[in-house]
């Protein structure tokens, strides 16, 4: 019973300090996942960077690239955008 | 126990790579690069240290106390797998290309049997704190100064004329079983 108390309490406080941590230093990250959500999926390449991966980085330096993707239209595209204007 | 003659034990006579033959995954597929063999020697280095400490700690202040000394495996792992993950998003956001170049081997530190090794010898020698500091940052000082020495022979070992068959990681093998007999025998005879 204090073995199991010992070490739910000890994976808590750990897990505290590495999402307090990860949150903190690499707030980018979480916008470019938001961003790889968001767009459609296919790794086409039609954007010129290669994957949706490569194009979430890229709209991470520049916003406007988004207009670049040429599957996203539609209700899609009007998602993007009103995220676009969210966090911005 | 003399602080000092403890530091030298682990640092070079019971090395940890050579004498102890813990940690030869990362020594094997780290050391291409002499930038990266540094790197990857001062992560596992920073991890021991601090993983030492703080298992050190819990050992003596919470699971003996409690009775639970029948833990303290899996709590070590715990607290290993924490810290390297932690030195993992501080090297992702501070030394981007370094985080690339290393890859999948800096997660690898976790079930590097060197770092767990290293902190239940502490335990198992029962180390005073100050003993189990030197102990472990011996510990990941040899690592790294035999991995740094393994990173450049490798690279005079591209250039050279070396058999097909045994291009690449046999020839790296040898070579690491070589030092291991060196370092066992004529450092600290």
């Amino acid at each position: 019973m204090i073995g199991i108390l010992i070490l739910s309490i000890l994976a808590f406080i750990l897990s505290l300090i590495l999402v307090t941590l990860e949150y903190k230093l690499n707030k980018k990250d979480i916008r470019q996942e938001k961003y790889c959500e968001l767009l459609p999926g296919y790794n086409c390449g039609a954007c010129g960077f290669g994957s949706c991966e490569g194009m979430a980085k890229a709209m991470l330096e520049d916003i406007d690239n988004y207009k670049k993707c040429k599957p996203l239209r539609g209700e899609p595209l009007e998602k993007l955008k009103v995220y676009i204007e969210k966090i911005n | 126990m003399n602080l000092i003659s403890l530091f030298i034990a682990s640092f070079l006579t019971e090395n940890i790579v050579l004498a102890k033959f813990l940690g030869v995954c990362p020594f094997i597929g780290t050391s291409n690069k002499e930038k990266n063999a540094f790197m990857m020697g001062l992560a596992v280095t920073g991890v021991v240290t601090i993983s030492s400490l703080l298992t050190y700690c819990l050992y003596y202040y919470v699971l003996l106390p409690t009775n639970t000394g029948y833990l303290k495996t899996i709590v070590f792992i715990l607290v290993i797998a924490s810290m390297v993950q932690i030195v993992e998003i501080i090297i992702r956001n501070k030394f981007k290309k370094i985080h690339e170049s290393l890859g999948i081997y800096l997660p690898l530190i976790t079930t590097n049997c060197a770092v767990l090794g290293t902190v239940l010898l502490n335990i198992n020698n029962n180390f005073t704190l100050l003993e189990t500091l030197v102990f472990s940052f011996g510990s990941g000082a040899g690592f790294t100064l035999v991995i740094y020495i393994f990173s450049t022979i490798r690279a005079r070992l591209e250039t050279s004329n070396v058999p097909k068959s045994f291009r690449g990681t046999p020839i790296a093998l040898i070579t690491a079983a070589i030092m291991a007999l060196i370092f066992g025998r004529y450092v600290g005879g």
